[in-house]
């Protein structure tokens, strides 16, 4: 089956990693565009905002301060970019994944989970009040939405019969998921804001904690941390279209173009929607994610087995 | 190297702006705020995401000390404006980008940073504190309140200086003040010690009778959106306060802040503006700023459309069925103030937005004292004391708090 051919196989490991890579910035810098658009409230120049910020924050001193946990604190900051490209690699590009393995979200799900670790070390490290507090609400809001972010990937999983990324974009060749899986998308959508703490989910970065996680970062640490956020939303777009949308399919166009135009327009509502919102507070967040989420994503997960098992997918 | 500078320039020509706004500077800056909205130049969270520091007006000595530590913690290239008036805003914004953009990062760093901060600090700073760190570890127990804050981040700064880099140890030593930092001035010291000069936490029982780490923390007094001057002492467990007191920093010279006598629309939608950048809403806080800056010009048409948008905001915050779920219940303060300042939170920003939508009958809230803000921020996480802190009216002039008492 052609499609199951791993970009690395295809085009060699380096050429491959390259072009995730750049996909993941190009996704990064979509997201953070139209982010900026939408914040400034329109305007058309605010797309090169994020290049702009990048390159002056490529020639900001960095900063450290007083006592910090210097090892845990830098690694958590280089951990959060490279967590989020790695993420990357089982979202497929024109069709084919850099890599693949029978687990592609357990993956997918294991770079988010890894993600706790390093928003808290990022939190922990400068050993200041407001960053600590970002930690803090950071791992109450994981709290809220790992659950059902993982009964949303498993329903997926059960409704393809396989974890695979091919296989779930080959079974979607009838029918999109996201027509008989409405809440596992919408609750994919909102988790991936969740973890790259933006919008509604945005308190471990909160104004009101001046800035948060972020707030001792300057210079390449904090470009590192936001180029991670940033991309980790534009590559949960990316998937949300593999898993629920149905990948490149599409009529007259080509694959890789219908892929793009999807994942454009998932970012677009995705930001557009976020940005209407206030800051959700986690505590808040928590409760109704575990007496409402976790139950509505189990009974998704239940209706999708009943109707697999009453050959509603081709599979 | 042309090309270089060009995109230097380039990459700075958006700064990130700190507005330090000192007492009786409400109207300037709000045509600072105005200018940098229409420029598209972004309000800074944090001096770790500061390029421009711009000081409204003459503050008073403390909040000066604190404009100086905050500066040393802001990253280079950085520039600072020191705005007395708003008469010649665009020529000096034009000179920031200037100086940021054409000077190399070696000009900057001999610019206002070691002359200022040295100067304020060396003096007082480095006795003084060395005798209150000396007094921490002496007296076991006693409550240390106030002695945080600016004196210790002088003294921590001094303390690194030989074995860290000028720059660097100026950022550190500043990191547990004004902005944000908080002092860690933990005071009953039975162990632990001292880390670079700070004590560490202690366990203390929280509010489930659990033993958990305390802090003793300042939070202030230049945060965004936060009342310039006002400084929350408090014991932080988690992120739960305890042992809150509010008081302003220069208290004593009310002198220099007159009775607002301000546009109370435009007063609404500034405090509305504020609560909704803490509430993490930034684009119902760009609005709100919008139309209080639109309700300034005196033609009749830009009026009218200050007014749609003033009454589209307010109309807007007061229906969002999130902010209210995610506020509600939040600061009850008691009644018996009569209806002003009555209420949650979320009773409190619909008045102010009552009051934004110029809707006859709706008086703003007179001003809450120190005292009641401080009694409702008892055992609430730091992100409900904020948004309760934005959404009184706080009146400088009803100052409390003596600042003797608090240095004491």
């Amino acid at each position: 089956m052609p499609e199951a051919e791993t970009a690395a196989a295809a085009w060699g490991v380096l050429p491959a990693a390259l072009l995730v890579t750049g996909v993941a910035l190009g996704l990064g810098w979509l997201v953070a565009a139209v982010d900026r658009v939408v914040l400034s409230g329109g305007g058309g120049a605010a797309v090169l905002e994020p290049v702009r910020s990048s390159v002056r924050l490529l020639t900001e001193q960095r900063r450290t301060t007083l006592a910090p946990d210097r090892l845990l604190w830098r690694s958590g900051i280089a951990a959060v970019p490279v967590l989020a490209v790695l993420s990357m690699a089982v979202v497929p590009i024109g069709g084919r994944t850099l890599w693949s393995s029978s687990a592609d979200l357990v993956w997918f799900n294991a770079m988010e989970a890894l993600l706790w670790a390093a928003v808290w070390l990022v939190g922990w490290g400068p050993n200041a009040i407001h960053a600590l507090t970002g930690g803090y609400r950071f791992l109450a809001q994981g709290l809220a939405y790992e659950l059902p972010l993982m009964f949303s990937l498993i329903t997926v999983g059960v409704g393809a019969g396989s974890l695979r990324t091919a296989d779930i974009l080959s079974a979607q060749a009838g029918l999109w998921f996201v027509v008989s899986m409405p809440v596992a998308f919408v609750v994919f959508l909102a988790s991936a804001a969740a973890f790259a703490f933006w919008g509604p989910f945005g308190a471990p970065t909160g104004a009101d904690i001046a800035g948060g996680v972020t707030s001792e970062l300057s210079g390449v640490d904090r470009l590192l941390v936001e180029a991670g956020r940033v991309i980790f939303l534009g590559a949960t777009a990316a998937m949300a279209v593999a898993l629920f949308l149905g990948g490149g399919s599409g009529p007259w166009l080509p694959g890789p173009v219908w892929q793009l135009l999807k994942t454009v327009a998932v970012v677009v509502a995705l930001v557009w929607a976020g940005r209407r919102l206030p800051v959700l507070r986690p505590d808040r967040v928590v409760e109704v994610a575990w007496t409402v989420l976790i139950p509505v994503t189990l009974v998704q997960a239940l209706v999708v087995a009943v109707l697999l098992l009453s050959g509603f997918y081709a599979v | 190297m042309d090309l270089s500078r060009r995109l230097r320039a380039w990459a700075l020509a958006r700064p990130r702006v700190l507005i330090v706004d000192a007492p009786g500077t409400v109207e300037r800056r709000w045509a600072v705020e105005a200018e940098l909205d229409r420029r598209g130049w972004p309000l800074a969270m944090s001096p770790a995401d500061t390029d421009v520091l711009l000081v409204l007006g003459t503050p008073g000595p403390q909040l000066a000390l604190a404009i100086d530590v905050l500066w040393s913690q802001v990253a280079q290239p950085r520039h600072r404006v020191d705005l007395r008036a708003t008469t010649d805003l665009h020529h000096r914004l034009e000179e920031t980008l200037h100086a940021l953009g054409a000077a190399t990062p070696k000009e900057h760093v001999d610019g206002a940073l070691p002359a200022r901060a040295g100067a304020g600090h060396s003096p007082e700073g480095t006795d003084d504190s060395t005798h209150e760190g000396m007094e921490h570890s002496r007296h076991e127990g006693m409550d240390h309140s106030g002695h945080e804050g600016m004196d210790r981040a002088g003294m921590a700064g001094m303390d690194h200086s030989g074995h860290e880099g000028m720059d660097h140890s100026r950022q550190e030593g500043m990191d547990h003040t004004a902005m944000g930092g908080g002092g860690h001035a933990g005071h009953h010291m039975h162990h632990g010690g001292e880390v670079a000069g700070l004590p560490m936490a202690e366990t203390a029982p929280d509010r489930d009778g659990l033993a958990l780490d305390v802090l003793r923390v300042s939070i202030g007094p230049v945060l965004p959106g936060w009342p310039t001057g006002l400084l929350l002492r408090a014991d932080l467990q988690g992120d739960v306060l305890t042992g809150a007191g509010l008081s302003w920093v220069d208290a004593t010279d009310d002198g220099s802040s007159p009775p607002a006598d301000v546009h109370p629309q435009r007063a609404a939608l500034d405090q509305l503006a504020s609560l909704l950048l803490v509430a993490g809403w930034p684009t119902a806080a760009r609005d709100a700023r919008c139309a209080r800056d639109g309700l300034a010009s005196t033609g009749q048409s830009e009026l009218a459309t200050a007014r749609r948008r003033a009454a589209r905001v307010a109309r807007r915050v007061r229906r969002s069925r999130a902010l209210a779920w995610t506020v509600r219940g939040a600061g009850h303060l008691p009644s018996e103030r009569g209806s002003a300042g009555d209420g949650d939170v979320l009773d409190r920003v619909r008045r102010w937005c009552d009051v934004a939508l110029g809707a006859d009958g709706h008086v703003p809230a007179s001003p809450a004292s120190l005292d009641e803000v401080a009694a409702v921020l008892e055992g609430t996480e730091l992100g409900t004391a904020r948004l309760i802190v934005a959404s009184v009216a706080l009146d400088r002039s009803a100052a409390n708090t003596e600042p003797e008492e608090a240095r004491a």
